[in-house]
């Protein structure tokens, strides 16, 4: 798991990245791109799609290495924004998400994060978060999980969860709205 | 709207990390970003929060073409050398087999080439012999540098030379003289894995000129130790078995320097 991925580790690989070291790229690319490539192949479906996508992402992170900055977030949030921004780019962009809709099977993921016993081998980090979406309703952490790790839309969820589009925007901004408070008490 | 109310700040910036604003509404946030460091700042704080959930995706690695396509953009046209990147491979035992029997075969035959002189060639530099006594890890503890011709096996002439450093953890490939290779095609070089029948890869070399291949310390050692190398034709991005899907083209072996 994501243990293996060392912050200050990634937050060097970037800076010497930063710099023009092409082998550090390399390396950034081949410790990161197994969770990366995860996250795309959930968001986008079509696999010649998501390595098209990954491949366009880190052409855009080795271009805009430089604004990484520790100080303002973590390397795995940043690289994590840059994935998922492009994957949920390409998506938005397909007239018909119904295919991509019913292939998402979410409860395994939910089972984790409402299970403390299965969190040994997170990180530090995910257990934070995973603590902060126990309390919130299932229903909201089910939405939650859907837009993130699938890059679900509103009327996505919706017709996956099979609940009115106005209900779902009431979970989600619920949702974020308590877990962001959990994480900054 | 009123985009300094700190509570619509906030839900914005929660939902654009979650992607869940619509397209235009996007676009919006993302041109306020631009001018409002705070609001980066805030997202950067949300995306920090929430980048842990991929941690719930179990790996996945990528075709290894993802990464040729990566590096044949960014940077096949600079000057620098051809990257590689040392990516886990399964074992294809056919391969392997194969593979070996034609590397046994021409063993003898490097044993005898690699008495070729390589410094007579302008184009490479003469190697340091470092006779310090080494002491220490074991990176330390195993001789400064070696090197290898690899010479063609049909026509027995050089074809590259590898320059071994294994402190400063890189293997060096020279051309000695360009080698022909169709345009779908490219080399890649392996290391026969010392009392073993597996090679294993250390990626892929130019046809031309020079390029620097990184090697971490089991990769290290298994050069120290081993007897051979071997050079195979393999499509653009390297085997997609992770073994030679052809018999050696180029062999070689080591040489304490």
């Amino acid at each position: 798991m994501i243990n293996s991925l060392d912050t200050i580790e990634l937050s060097e690989l970037l800076a010497s990245s930063a710099s023009g070291d092409q082998n550090a790229f390399a390396k950034l690319y081949k410790i990161t791109s197994p969770y990366l490539n995860a996250l795309v192949v959930r968001v986008v479906t079509e696999p010649a799609v998501a390595q098209e996508v990954l491949q366009e992402a880190y052409i855009q992170i080795w271009q805009q290495v430089n604004r990484f900055d520790p100080a303002r977030g973590a390397p795995m949030a940043w690289l994590t924004n840059i994935v998922r921004s492009r994957a949920l780019d390409r998506v938005r962009h397909e007239k018909s998400q119904h295919s991509r809709v019913e292939k998402v099977s979410v409860e395994p993921m939910l089972s984790v994060i409402e299970d403390d016993s299965q969190h040994a081998r997170f990180s530090s980090e995910f257990k934070k978060l995973a603590h902060c979406l126990q309390p919130i309703s299932t229903e909201q952490r089910r939405s939650i999980v859907l837009a993130f790790c699938y890059g679900l839309s509103h009327s996505e969820i919706s017709d996956k969860v099979n609940a009115p589009i106005g209900t779902v925007k009431s979970w989600v901004r619920r949702g974020l709205n308590n877990v962001r408070k959990c994480m900054k008490s | 709207m009123n985009y300094h109310d700190p509570i619509l700040r906030e839900k914005l910036a929660n939902e654009y990390v979650l992607g869940t604003l619509r397209h235009g509404a996007g676009r919006r946030f993302e041109r306020l970003m631009q001018d409002d460091q705070s609001l980066r700042d805030l997202v950067s704080e949300i995306a920090s929060q929430y980048a842990p959930m991929i941690e719930l995706l179990p790996p996945s690695k990528p075709d290894h073409q993802v990464w040729a396509r990566i590096e044949q953009q960014l940077f096949t046209r600079s000057t620098e050398p051809t990257l590689t990147l040392a990516i886990d491979r399964d074992i294809s035992n056919d391969w392997q087999n194969a593979f070996f029997k034609t590397w046994a075969a021409l063993a003898s035959i490097a044993l005898i080439v690699v008495a070729w002189q390589p410094w007579s060639n302008p184009l490479i530099e003469p190697l340091v012999v470092n006779t310090e006594e080494s002491t220490g890890s074991f990176i330390e503890s195993i001789p400064r540098s070696y090197a290898a011709v690899l010479n063609s096996a049909e026509t027995q002439q050089a074809a590259w030379l590898l320059t071994i450093s294994p402190q400063a953890k890189n293997v060096t490939v020279n051309s000695i003289q360009p080698q022909q290779i169709e345009t779908d095609r490219t080399f890649e070089l392996w290391v026969k894995v010392p009392q073993s029948e597996s090679v294993q890869s250390m990626g892929l070399i130019p046809s031309n000129g020079k390029s620097v291949l990184e090697i971490d310390n089991q990769l290290a050692k298994i050069i120290a130790d081993s007897e051979f190398f071997g050079v195979s034709i393999e499509p653009l991005g390297g085997s997609p078995t992770g073994q030679p899907t052809t018999t050696p083209s180029y062999i070689g072996n080591l040489i304490q320097i």
